[in-house]
């Protein structure tokens, strides 16, 4: 059965330049979000999210319609920051930034316009996040891949697999190293039992 | 079931991924390995601590700055500076293509304007002769008649 998304694409191919709009809306937020988790670079990671989309807009007659839509997207997606990764070495040239630390106008578009809101439980909330970034940004690269489609897409191992383009098991044995690892480094946040 | 096997399926098993049979082997085995049991536990609060890694939001304008990138990369095919690098890469083959064409007709100029004549026998006895006379006007006492009278034994060099 072909996806809706995929049904969107075929579209798009005959001329549909909507449609493309239409796609680009519904998966901006977790294509930025999926790269953000895996450079750390906030600006970089939307940046990169636009060629995903050019990309999509660019070899959208090489989409067969075969595999799911998504699976796909995120096989661009995962190629893009592999390549960015290679490119830019292991290490960014910026440290992962986050909320607090970047530019005040991210930091304005999180404070709620509400009046409980709490500063305090903001900057924790926010410190916290930054820990799991930064605990993220630690794993391997696959691993680190694995683990943000897991979280952002809430893709299974079998989706996982089809678009990192490995065996059902090496995803079972990636997430399963990645989560111990991430145990350790995340043991603060523990309930202690 | 070894632990080890169980281990592996976990993450399928939380994330509700397994077929029946395989969860009831998973359960059968929780039921009875407390370090298994512990091992789902922590890839649960794990898994728990990642579902609260906010997401962020991309820019309010990131259609507009697509559609915009978009313009950029199709007028970059047209800038002077591609118009630039396409002749640079041409101009070799452009120069060499110019002086073959320039040599043809360069040499059909030639052999219309000027046909290769041939050399009948008395304009050589003409030639030759006149090539002799010059060897006849040396001026006298000057080294090349010195030198020739040396080379013909009319003078002798002394030893």
């Amino acid at each position: 059965m072909v996806d809706s998304d995929s049904q969107l694409m075929a579209e798009f191919k005959s001329g549909d330049i909507a449609v493309f709009e239409e796609l680009m809306k519904k998966y901006k937020k977790s294509v930025t979000n999926v790269i953000y988790g895996f450079i750390g670079d906030r600006d970089e990671a939307e940046d990169l999210a636009l060629e995903v989309f050019l990309k999509v807009y660019k070899s959208g007659k090489n989409f067969k319609g075969k595999a799911k839509f998504s699976t796909w997207l995120y096989k661009i997606v995962t190629n893009l920051c592999l390549n960015y990764n290679r490119q830019k070495g292991r290490f960014p040239s910026v440290p992962l930034d986050d909320a607090i630390t970047n530019k005040g106008e991210h930091l304005e578009s999180q404070i709620p316009a509400d009046e409980n809101f709490r500063p305090d439980l903001i900057l924790q909330r926010k410190e916290r996040d930054s820990i799991i970034r930064r605990a993220v940004y630690s794993l391997p690269e696959k691993q680190r891949m694995a683990v943000i489609l897991q979280r952002f897409e809430d893709l299974s191992c079998k989706e996982i697999s089809k678009v990192m383009e490995c065996s059902l098991s090496a995803v079972e044995s990636l997430l399963h190293r990645a989560k111990q690892s991430l145990r350790k480094k995340l043991s603060p946040y523990f309930q202690k039992k | 079931m070894r632990c080890k096997k169980i281990e592996r399926r976990l993450e399928r098993y939380l994330g509700g991924e397994l077929k029946q049979p395989q969860i009831n082997q998973v359960k059968l085995h929780l039921n009875q390995c407390s370090r298994c049991r512990q091992r789902v536990d922590l890839l649960a609060q794990t898994s728990a601590i990642l579902r609260t890694w906010e997401e962020i939001e991309p820019s309010h304008d990131f259609e507009a700055r697509f559609w915009q990138r978009m313009a950029l990369k199709e007028r970059q095919l047209l800038t002077p500076s591609t118009v630039g690098q396409l002749a640079r890469i041409l101009s070799p083959v452009a120069i060499a293509a110019a002086l073959i064409i320039g040599g043809l007709i360069l040499s059909s100029f030639v052999k219309k304007n000027f046909p290769p004549q041939t050399v009948n026998s008395a304009e050589k006895k003409y030639f030759t002769s006149s090539a002799l006379d010059s060897f006849q006007n040396i001026p006298p006492g000057s080294l090349t008649e010195v030198y020739i009278k040396l080379v013909s034994g009319a003078i002798k060099a002394n030893p």
